[in-house]
């Protein structure tokens, strides 16, 4: 017997690390579901407000936790089927992204209907639920109300970390500044790059520096007429007033840390 | 007496035989722009096309014939300039066809001043290797090929000797183009033909000018570090196929990662997202910053740190086994 311990111990090793492995596929598969305003939840044809919506593009998937429903619920887009999992496997991390645990048991819920192309329609827990997209946000818009309507915009927004000398400069801006952003809800730049604007905007509270956002629709601007009035043919677009003269605009290289680009349009090279 | 391009002896007084030889070096010049121009673009005949349909610019024919029959005549013109076979009615053409072109770059110019055209977008005058906004087209031919056309109009002898045997060189190389152009998509130039080839840096690839200027790593931040497969593609009937094969790569946990660029509505993404589920990062990308970098779709390129390493027609080898790859 003594003889086998080495080979029954290789062997129980290989049973552990192929368990391991095993869980290790399926956890990184259902892990960094990411806060999403693309979508709201209707259920029974009315809107869902509070629910809080994720998103995994590499899982494939949709989660949607809310207190109307008894169970948290993965829309696979992939498998393009509906589970309930138990809400003690769905672990928040603490920049706000969500994993499932490894050991989250799916229990099918059925599949579910694309309608209009762009919905996604589905039953659960005896309720009739559906995944549409988020109307747009048009016209004038405060930074407040962006953060307030939108999850993704107040995810992104607190990860970003403004330039700190830019931010300086900025914070002690004596002249009237105005910076108005033209952007689209629809937009994937915008998705990505408003919550920057919107982070500085909240770190500048009681700043000089004015920030206002004008929503357009996608698929031409010419016809909203404060786009046609400041000639706008690419969105996001921030436009820089002091004293209500336009001195600039953020280029569309800039987005990445719009803190620099206003300051630099507002101080020059080197801040002066 | 004095030698002018192509060899021919000009002859007559002293300001005569300048006149003629700075008539001839018009003619030159004009007609070495025109040839530039029409190889330059018989590289991607259907981008042409493209162009002169969104131009409205193809006289009722098909967009693909009439890119060719303008091959044919810019070829034919430019030929015979620099043949220095300045007849009159080589000239008239020549005048005709640059009051032509002006009129298409001073219109999109226009157009694009006042918003019914993307000002980031490119005449496609010289294919997808020169980069010009309309404005700058527009003030860059005026400069190009007013100066020389009215210089090719002095001196207007031409030359006197060879003449049929210029016109069968002129004829030749129009016939030569033309052919070329039919065949070019065919050919494995893509490397040549686009802005997308190994070696180049994404900052590189740019479309627009001033505050509208963007880049490929303005589009798709995560591609100037680590290393990535990056599919340029379309939605079109192909694409489910190519999803469902880019899905699986992600799905298998290969590396690198891969991306897809493509040009796209709002609703053209969401109807994507739910029909063939991207497990891949798909960044929606400007049609003036992607068409530059492909004449058929989808094409695909490896880079590394910013920097392209390899390109290839279809999908990359991680993801198909019978790529193209490009010479």
């Amino acid at each position: 017997m003594t003889r086998f311990r080495p080979l029954l111990a290789v062997l129980v090793l290989g049973l552990a690390l192929a368990a391991t492995a095993g869980a290790q596929a399926a956890d990184s598969l259902l892990r960094g579901f990411e806060p999403t305003g693309d979508w709201i939840l209707e259920l029974d044809g009315a809107e869902v407000p509070k629910a809080r919506i994720y998103d995994s593009t590499r899982a494939q998937a949709i989660l949607v936790l809310t207190s109307e429903l008894p169970s948290p619920v993965l829309v696979d887009r992939g498998g393009k089927n509906v589970s309930v999992l138990d809400l003690l496997k769905v672990a928040e991390r603490t920049d706000g992204s969500i994993d499932l645990l490894a050991d989250a048991v799916l229990e099918p819920s059925g599949g579910f209907e694309i309608r209009n192309k762009t919905e996604a329609h589905f039953h659960v827990a005896d309720r009739a639920a559906a995944l549409v997209p988020r109307p747009w946000m048009l016209g004038p818009q405060t930074g407040a109300t962006l953060l307030e309507s939108n999850p993704g915009y107040r995810w992104r927004a607190k990860r970003y970390e403004p330039e700190a000398a830019a931010f300086g400069r900025l914070r002690s801006e004596k002249r009237n500044v105005r910076v108005l952003t033209f952007f689209g809800s629809w937009c994937p730049h915008c998705k990505e790059h408003v919550p920057y604007l919107l982070k500085v905007e909240q770190r500048l509270a009681g700043a000089r520096i004015r920030f206002d956002y004008h929503g357009l629709p996608s698929g031409g601007f010419s016809s909203d007429p404060e786009a046609a009035k400041y000639k706008i043919d690419g969105v996001p677009t921030a436009i820089v007033f002091v004293d209500g003269k336009e001195l600039g605009r953020v280029p569309a290289r800039a987005w990445s840390s719009p803190e620099v680009a206003i300051d630099l349009i507002l101080h020059g090279p080197g801040g002066r | 007496m004095s030698v002018a391009p192509g060899s021919e002896v000009v002859e007559g007084s002293g300001a005569a035989a300048r006149w003629a030889l700075a008539g001839a070096l018009g003619g030159v010049a004009l007609g070495a722009i025109l040839l530039v121009a029409a190889a330059l673009k018989a590289l991607d005949p259907h981008l042409f096309a493209e162009e002169i349909a969104s131009q409205r610019a193809g006289f009722g024919l098909p967009p693909l014939l009439a890119a060719y029959v303008a091959l044919g005549v810019e070829t034919a013109l430019g030929s015979a300039l620099v043949l220095n076979l300045r007849r009159l009615p080589v000239l008239v053409a020549a005048t005709l066809l640059v009051a032509f072109f002006l009129f298409l770059t001073g219109r999109f110019a226009w157009q694009a001043a006042h918003g019914e055209v993307d000002p980031a977008s490119s005449c496609g005058c010289f294919g997808s290797l020169v980069e010009r906004t309309p404005g700058e087209a527009f003030v860059q031919d005026l400069a190009m090929l007013v100066p020389t056309l009215a210089l090719a109009w002095t001196g207007r002898a031409g030359a006197r000797r060879s003449v049929k045997a210029r016109a069968v060189v002129a004829g030749a190389a129009t016939f030569g183009l033309v052919g070329f152009a039919v065949a070019a998509p065919g050919l494995p130039l893509d490397d040549w033909a686009t802005r997308l080839r190994p070696g180049v840096e994404l900052a590189e690839l740019c479309a627009g000018a001033g505050d509208a200027r963007v880049c490929l790593p303005d589009v798709a931040a995560e591609l100037a570090e680590g290393s990535h497969l990056v599919v340029i593609a379309a939605d079109e009937p192909g694409f489910a196929d190519l999803a469902s094969r880019l899905n699986a790569y992600v799905r298998s946990g290969a590396e690198p990662p891969v991306a897809v660029l493509a040009d796209l509505t709002a609703e053209q993404l969401q109807a994507i997202y739910w029909e063939h589920a991207p497990a891949f990062e798909l960044h929606e990308t400007p049609q003036a910053l992607l068409r530059p970098l492909y004449r058929r779709l989808p094409r695909s390129f490896a880079v590394e740190r910013g920097r392209v390493t390899a390109t290839w027609n279809g999908l990359p080898p991680a993801l198909t086994r019978d790529p193209t790859p490009n010479p």
